[in-house]
């Protein structure tokens, strides 16, 4: 019985054991898909306030999942990712989200379109930059 | 006639404008590096840095935001993020220099050209100067651009544990490829 009980132990302590191994080494990259947005802004408002204080809207922003909507004014595709730039008008800055290929249909997104975009804010450089987006309703 | 003579100057100052204002721009140029060991496999890729290029002056300005690396492990890339770049505290990394040796290239003629680059580059808060060659390709309008730099992590300040030391690569290839269009 003693002995039954610790072999029942050990493979119980080995299944978490592996469990735990694949959660950290193989856990699935953070989305903005499964996660509230923090922040909800339109392209305009959320490019004024990176233009007006860099700093203070990293500090705000950064690592946050933040809503933005604005119109599509391009759709691009590299190796890894899809773009979709919202421009803003009479600017030469704009939002760029980029969707992890598997997360974005492209049929369902066209220039011209009012979209509601999800991601996670990297920063500002020319644009304000967001990551692993999701589209949004 | 006094008018005339004010078109005429007008045109001309546009004409010479145009002809130095030579600036090229990029959104999407590829950076990525490799700081394997034979322990680990470690390379992740920037899609997304930023760069303007004036023809005129061979001045080279790149910015590119440190949490749009993607790594294949989500585990090193947080690691990567929080640990060693801190980019929270500094987002980006920047270079600033110039070509200089320019009269080597002709950014009107189709061909591949040697470029000699020298600056300041900015990782981790720290600035370092820098040299490195790159190779201009010139066809039908479009530039590209590559290059490749070593970066050891001492140098800015980022500091690698003890125990994970072995894993990660001294000397860090950077490479960078990068297509322009005119601004």
């Amino acid at each position: 019985m003693m002995k039954k009980l610790i072999i029942v132990g050990l493979v119980v302590a080995i299944v978490v054991a592996i469990g735990v191994y694949l959660y950290v080494f193989h856990k699935p990259a953070r989305t903005a898909a499964s996660e509230e947005a923090t922040f909800s802004v339109t392209t305009s408002n959320l490019l004024s306030e990176f233009e007006a204080d860099e700093n203070a809207a990293n500090a705000k922003y950064l690592e946050k999942v933040i809503k933005v909507s604005g119109v599509v004014s391009s759709v691009t595709e590299n190796d890894a990712a899809i773009i979709v730039y919202l421009a803003e008008p009479e600017s030469t800055s704009g939002v760029s989200c980029s969707f992890l290929k598997s997360d974005l249909d492209k049929s369902k997104i066209a220039v011209g379109d009012k979209v509601f975009i999800k991601g996670i804010c990297a920063g500002y450089l020319m644009d304000v930059m967001l990551n692993r987006c999701a589209l949004g309703m | 006639m006094k008018t005339l003579k004010l078109i005429l100057i007008a045109f001309l100052m546009i004409g010479v404008q145009s002809l130095f204002a030579q600036k090229y721009i990029s959104k999407d140029g590829h950076v990525w590096f490799n700081a394997s060991t034979p322990l680990e496999n470690i390379e992740a890729h920037n899609r997304q840095s930023a760069s303007i290029l004036d023809a005129a002056t061979g001045e080279l300005v790149f910015n590119i935001l440190i949490k749009s690396f993607e790594f294949k492990a989500t585990l090193m890339q947080e690691h990567f993020n929080e640990n060693y770049m801190e980019s929270g505290k500094f987002p980006k990394a920047t270079f600033k220099g110039k070509i200089t040796n320019l009269s080597a290239i002709n950014f009107a003629k189709n061909g591949s050209y040697n470029a000699d680059i020298t600056g300041d580059l900015t990782i981790h808060g720290v600035t370092k100067p820098i040299n490195t060659k790159g190779l201009i390709v010139i066809k039908e309008g479009v530039i590209t651009g590559t290059s490749k730099f070593i970066v050891e992590p001492k140098d800015y300040n980022i500091i690698i544990p003890k125990l994970v030391e072995g894993k990660i690569a001294k000397q860090i290839e950077v490479n960078v490829d990068i297509t322009y269009k005119k601004m």
